[in-house]
């Protein structure tokens, strides 16, 4: 079963408060911040402080995840200090090419053989925030087995294609499409966007529906006053998770019977039905709903 | 709450906010700022903070939003903006009850009257001034000091040290640091060494920022343009750093001043240390040498310059000053 | 990079400390202010002694303006400060790390 990626958290690295208290607002995963939240002087103390709160506090509830710098802008410390604190992710910003991907992933693997860690440990995510970037997003996908998912950076994006963001979001429709056939071709997660007027819960509330809609495992968050917004708009309603009880209950009967084909309700229930089960199952127990 | 600039110049409302919200909180919306922060709060502006040149003054948060740490805020944006700017000291010059919110910064208090206190941090500071003052301590029963800026050194200084050391068996000679007056810090300095350098009871040295500095005391430099009120309580200032912080290191007893006719700053200067130090340190006005019955400063040196008159700066200053005087107009 | 005569990292953010380090004559020596100082004062200054300590830092004297800083965030801050004293960026993680066995 994969993970559930609905909300990701950006948290500045400079704020030892937000560092500390990250793990509490409910974000499926959590992303510590070395690039644009921190000012170019603060790089260093940035690094260690995430570093050393990586080292204390307990994340085990959340997939940790660090925006790092550019390797020619301080990434390569980023990783080694990172990789060392326990990083689940390490998502690189503004991917143009596989190559970028490919040239973190050697840093990575370095990294891990100094410090005698298994080789694969430490997983990737890559944001796209370019118009190159948004065409290569099949070969980035692709580009190591250590990609979990790609993300839409819409901001640096809508400003290459000379445009800005509107609440319809027709402007981000060819990127986040192909961002997330992109995604699912290569079997990884596809993250959408931040949101980023905070103030305006129905703009979150209409942007979140439609990428749901379309396919998106979830959204960045910058505020966490967000994360329920968005769990909540993911989380299946009742029925939906009867009928999924009832899929995997016809499962288990079946695989007891040593009978080949499932049925539930008179109707064949064959590998997708089940992955959308086994996902509704999975959303209804992050939302605390009764499953069992 | 996020701290953003304020364009004075190109934002008439934000000015208007900002200058409202300073005179609610007791402040004179002054000029002199080179950089503007504020923090709103939906469209109100509830609190800002200023810097000139690395002070950082013009902090004020609103009453209705005291409760927040907004001070914090604003200060940490300012510093952050003084040290990527290369600054690596900070002023803060702010009413004595709000002292200690500066404190509560890691600022350090160096000087306080009734209405004013005077925070920096940063290094060098004043421990590492005081620091170096010691290290040029001379042991003295009967120290005396003389702060002049020297611009130029003439022999009206001379004969100032020249008295002191008369009941003195030390004299330190401070020199001002701050580089805002004809002659360059450097060439006043050597002025002075090299006009006192028969002197082997004189010490001279720097003020740094701690005596008639642009932190402690910058109307002193603005002369006729200058605020008397504002002048007298900077003039207040600087005495206390003079008498809490400068004259306990090098035991300094004495402090000369030369009699001042002209400068009401100057003056001002005058009264107020004799204000101050009251009893604690003994404060000698002493008369200004005449030549042809005219009163020697550096005023009439820099005059009798402008009008190319050698003959008057030459009666005016010793020989040593004369020399660097003509050395530094033929390089121009 | 050379040596720096002082150096500071941190905010006087809540749950922060600001650490500035000066010159000192001899040894380490603590300043610290903290609204927790009766309780915690002697296991924050010793904490960032031993920091400085492990980085080979001898004479120095350090300003500690702390906001209710936990420990991992004093060990940060005092690492950084540190370094940019030593106006070194590269950082040693492999010593680093080995703290925290």
């Amino acid at each position: 079963m994969e993970r559930l990626r609905r909300t990701m958290m950006f948290v500045p690295g400079a704020n030892p408060a937000m560092l500390r208290d990250a793990v509490l607002y409910g974000a499926d995963a959590i992303m510590f911040d070395l690039e644009d939240a921190v000012s170019l002087k603060e790089k260093d103390t940035a690094r260690v402080l995430v570093y050393s709160a990586l080292k204390t506090f307990d994340y085990s509830s959340v997939e940790t995840v660090v925006r790092v710098n550019a390797l020619s802008a301080g990434g390569r410390q980023d990783i080694e200090a990172m990789v060392l604190g326990g990083i689940n992710v390490v998502r690189l910003p503004k991917t143009e090419t596989a190559q970028d991907i490919v040239d973190v992933d050697e840093v990575i693997t370095a990294v891990e053989k100094k410090y005698g860690i298994p080789v694969g440990t430490t997983n990737m995510m890559a944001a796209i925030e370019s118009a190159e970037g948004v065409l290569n997003a099949r070969e980035i996908a692709k580009a190591s087995p250590r990609m979990i998912g790609i993300a839409l950076g819409a901001e640096d994006y809508v400003t290459s294609q000379k445009t800005k963001r509107y609440a319809d979001g027709a402007e981000l429709s060819f990127a986040r499409n192909y961002i997330l056939h992109s995604a699912r071709a290569a079997g990884i997660a596809a993250i959408d966007t931040v949101y980023s007027d905070v103030d305006n819960e129905a703009g979150l509330r209409r942007e979140t529906e439609l990428i749901k809609q379309l396919g998106f495992d979830g959204k960045s968050v910058i505020n966490p006053r967000q994360i329920p917004v968005i769990n909540g708009i993911y989380a299946p309603t009742v029925e939906e998770v009867q009928k999924a009880r009832e899929v995997m209950a016809g499962i288990r009967e079946a695989e007891a019977k040593g009978s080949g084909v499932i049925a539930v309700d008179g109707q064949m229930v064959d590998k997708p039905i089940v992955e959308r089960a086994e996902r509704v199952l999975a959303l209804a127990k992050a939302t605390n709903m009764e499953v069992d | 709450m996020r701290v953003q600039r304020l364009w004075l110049e190109l934002n008439p409302s934000a000015k208007a906010a900002w200058q409202t919200l300073l005179r609610q909180s007791g402040l004179v919306p002054d000029a002199q700022v080179d950089y503007v922060v504020g923090i709103y709060e939906q469209e109100y502006l509830i609190a800002t903070g200023s810097t000139y040149q690395n002070i950082i003054k013009l902090v004020a948060v609103a009453d209705t939003a005291q409760h927040q740490n907004l001070l914090a805020t604003i200060t940490t944006a300012l510093w952050e903006r003084l040290t990527s700017t290369g600054y690596e000291q900070a002023y803060v010059y702010t009413k004595p009850c709000t002292a200690t919110y500066f404190q509560a910064l890691g600022f350090k208090n160096i000087a306080t009257t009734a209405h004013v206190a005077l925070l920096e941090r940063g290094y060098p500071d004043l421990a590492a001034y005081q620091e170096k003052l010691r290290q040029k301590k001379q042991p003295s029963h009967q120290a005396g000091a003389v702060v002049m800026n020297a611009n130029p050194f003439t022999n009206g200084h001379r004969y100032l040290v020249q008295t002191a050391l008369k009941s003195c068996d030390v004299v330190y000679v401070l020199v001002v640091s701050e580089d805002r007056s004809t002659f360059d810090t450097a060439t006043r300095l050597a002025m002075v060494q090299q006009g006192l350098a028969d002197e082997s009871r004189v010490v001279v040295l720097p003020t740094d920022h701690y005596l008639v500095a642009n932190t402690t005391f910058p109307s002193y430099f603005l002369k006729d343009q200058a605020d008397l009120a504002v002048a007298a309580e900077q003039a207040r200032l600087d005495a206390q750093l003079f008498l809490t912080r400068i004259a306990p290191v090098l035991a300094i007893k004495q402090r000369f001043v030369g009699e001042e006719p002209n400068s009401p700053v100057t003056a001002l200067y005058n009264q107020q240390m004799a204000a101050t130090f009251a009893g604690r340190l003994q404060l000698t006005v002493l008369p200004r040498l005449r030549v042809d019955s005219r009163v020697v400063s550096a005023t009439t040196v820099r005059q009798a310059i402008r009008a190319g008159d050698w003959p008057r700066v030459r009666a005016l200053v010793p020989p040593t000053t004369e020399q660097i005087i003509r050395s530094v107009y033929h390089d121009k | 990079m050379t040596n720096k005569q002082s150096a500071t990292a941190g905010t006087t953010e809540s749950s922060d400390i600001m650490i500035t380090l000066k010159p000192n004559q001899q040894g380490i020596q603590v300043e610290l202010e903290s609204n927790v100082k009766k309780q915690f004062g002697e296991h924050i200054t010793a904490l960032i002694t031993d920091i400085l300590q492990r980085l080979a830092i001898t004479n120095v004297k350090v300003e500690a303006v702390d906001k209710g800083a936990l420990d991992c965030t004093i060990k940060a801050r005092t690492i950084a400060a540190a370094y940019r004293l030593r106006g070194e960026s590269d950082y040693e993680w492999e010593a680093i790390n080995s703290w925290n066995d």
